[in-house]
């Protein structure tokens, strides 16, 4: 029988002041695969996204990852699960112009208590780095790099907790088609390697032929099982 | 270092100049009241110190401050001058002690203080080198006045100039240094102290110039009748008091009637301090006063002007604290994405404003380790510096 990384039932959840609901019946998603969640601007795929990763919180129904209730969890478990299970990579990249490119990867042990901090992690954070290309540039700012490398950044900063589950919200969108390809061999690769499953929002089309599965929120996705 | 004080250290590192200006904002409120206050304690022990030690001074009827702060200090308007004969009726009094002031003129912008010997002993003034002026024309420079103007014993000093367009004015004196006093941190380190019958030649009241019955040169006499030579505007007095011609400076009329700033008494009692008040209490052109009554009063005006300034650092500070709340609220606006971003990530709200927290504290930190810094060395060189305000 095949276990379930993702496992979503009877979800709604809604934005009142914008008249905004999402509704999801049931959703699915097994271990280890390569799903995209697609659909038009507004339709509730970063919502969703959010409401896996548990940064929302849904008004009904029951989000689990790896069989355990996120929406069940206190604030306090829920932050520390996410950390140490879900890796997250945003569209904007999302970093701290402040710290140096090996500190902005090791950002999730800078600002949660629960994970423990040593040499090892500065290790597996430069071990990463120069996995995905920017090995040399481990003091630099992210403001003293390219688009590609920031991207590049974001993904070590969202695989140092080795999560089961990489979530990326259009981790393309600001990118050139050369860096798009680069950035999604780079994120399949790695989610790969690990065996860990890969949930990606995206709106372009062209790169969806690279998933196991894809979900149209538009169409049927709100009640679409994998 | 702890995981968030890295993170705060970081920030406030990268973002610098924030960083610094809150840091000065924080210091210069907190450092400013100290200072005004260390300041002001030292100028009124100062002020006091040397009010305390000046039991009493005769002067002319008129402003009670500008007299003792011209008496004590070297500093504000000539009050109305007195005679010496004030001065030599203390004396005669056989009660107390009378030493001269004479504070007119000065030398190269620093007072000239003609005065007695007996000042120097009053005051505890020492010279670390040569003597204490003995002739017409010797000068000696307080402390200061030597360092600063990077003259000793053997040079010489003009006087200044009192009217540059009045050509009948007297020329200025060219003066001989004879000693340089030691450092006592008080107003005598920034004057230059004569005998007061230098004083008077300065004001032009004693000269030296040719023996006119002896000159064969008729173009400087006016006059010659019955013995009596009487020389005209071509006779050059001296402007120099040299050895050769010493003996021919004098002066003309009564010295009781010569002109003094004041007269500093030193009573031989209380009770002889009570008679001398209560004689001078009754003159209608003199005035006795206490120095320490006098500047106590002026100290008063000072601690009201104090509490302006209090209540304007009450303002300064509560500017600041607004200021620094302003910094605050932009700097959470402009790092809402960030705290966000960390939020998603992982990290709890809690934890995001306890790194605001701790920024706030480091800078508060920082700024009161300047603050204290800054005022241990305004503690340590206060004495210095109001010896130079």
């Amino acid at each position: 029988m095949t276990s379930h990384a993702i496992e979503i039932r009877g979800l709604t959840f809604s934005y009142e002041a914008l008249g905004f609901e999402l509704s999801i019946p049931h959703l699915s998603i097994p271990e280890g695969k390569h799903v995209a969640i697609v659909g038009p601007s507004g339709c509730g795929k970063t919502t969703l996204a959010y409401l896996i990763a548990g940064i929302h919180v849904p008004s009904g129904g029951n989000v689990e990852i790896g069989g355990r209730s996120v929406t069940d969890m206190t604030d306090e478990a829920r932050r520390n699960f996410r950390i140490s299970h879900i890796g997250f990579i945003f569209q904007e990249f999302e970093l701290l112009e402040y710290l140096r490119v090996e500190e902005n990867i090791v950002l999730p042990y800078l600002v949660n208590a629960s994970l423990g901090l040593d040499k090892a992690v500065y290790e597996r954070a430069r071990s990463l780095a120069e996995s995905v290309g920017i090995g040399d540039k481990l003091h630099r700012y992210p403001g003293e790099l390219s688009q590609g490398e920031k991207q590049r950044l974001a993904i070590c900063r969202a695989l140092i907790t080795d999560p089961r589950i990489i979530m990326a919200d259009e981790p393309t969108g600001n990118l050139d088609a050369g860096n798009t390809d680069a950035i999604m061999e780079l994120i399949r690769n790695q989610a790969r390697r690990r065996d860990a499953t890969f949930v990606m929002i995206t709106h372009e089309h062209n790169l969806l032929d690279r998933f196991d599965h894809v979900i149209d929120l538009a169409k049927d996705g709100r009640r679409d099982t994998v | 270092m702890t995981r968030l004080l890295l993170l705060t250290w970081r920030y406030m590192a990268f973002n610098k100049i924030k960083s610094a200006i809150m840091v000065v904002c924080l210091t210069i409120t907190l450092f400013l009241p100290i200072a005004v206050h260390v300041m002001i304690r030292h100028y009124e022990d100062d002020l006091m110190a040397r009010a305390e030690r000046t039991p009493l001074i005769v002067g002319a009827k008129g402003n009670r401050y500008d007299l003792v702060l011209k008496s004590l200090y070297f500093t504000s308007e000539n009050p109305e001058s007195i005679t010496m004969a004030e001065g030599n009726a203390v004396s005669d009094s056989g009660r107390a002690k009378a030493i001269p002031l004479h504070i007119c003129f000065t030398a190269r912008q620093r007072p000239i203080v003609g005065t007695s010997l007996d000042y120097f002993e009053f005051r505890g003034l020492d010279v670390v080198a040569g003597t204490l002026p003995l002739q017409l024309g010797d000068v000696v420079l307080g402390h200061d006045v030597a360092r600063t103007l990077n003259l000793g014993v053997g040079d010489t000093i003009l006087t200044d100039q009192t009217s540059l367009y009045d050509i009948g004015a007297v020329y200025p004196l060219k003066m001989h240094i004879t000693g340089v006093l030691a450092a006592a941190g008080s107003p005598d380190d920034h004057a230059v102290f004569v005998d007061i019958k230098t004083a008077w030649i300065i004001e032009g009241i004693g000269h030296g110039h040719i023996d006119l019955t002896k000159t064969s040169d008729d173009a400087v006499i006016l006059s010659r009748k019955d013995g009596e030579v009487v020389g005209n505007a071509a006779m050059v007095e001296y402007t120099e008091i040299t050895a050769a011609n010493i003996t021919s400076f004098h002066f003309h009329g009564s010295m009781d009637d010569f002109p003094v700033t004041s007269v500093i008494v030193l009573p031989d009692s209380a009770k002889s301090a009570t008679v001398l008040k209560g004689r001078y209490s009754m003159s209608p052109t003199e005035q006795m006063l206490v120095p320490l009554r006098v500047i106590e009063e002026l100290m008063g005006i000072v601690f009201q002007v104090k509490r302006f300034f209090d209540a304007n650092f009450a303002l300064i500070c509560l500017a600041t604290l607004l200021f620094m709340s302003l910094v605050v609220m932009l700097s959470l606006r402009i790092r809402k994405r960030e705290m966000e971003t960390m939020f998603r990530i992982g990290c709890s709200r809690l934890t995001v404003f306890r790194l605001q927290v701790e920024e706030l504290c480091i800078v508060l930190l920082i700024s009161l380790a300047i603050a204290g810094v800054l005022s241990g060395l305004l503690l340590w060189y206060a004495p210095q510096l109001v010896s130079v305000m």
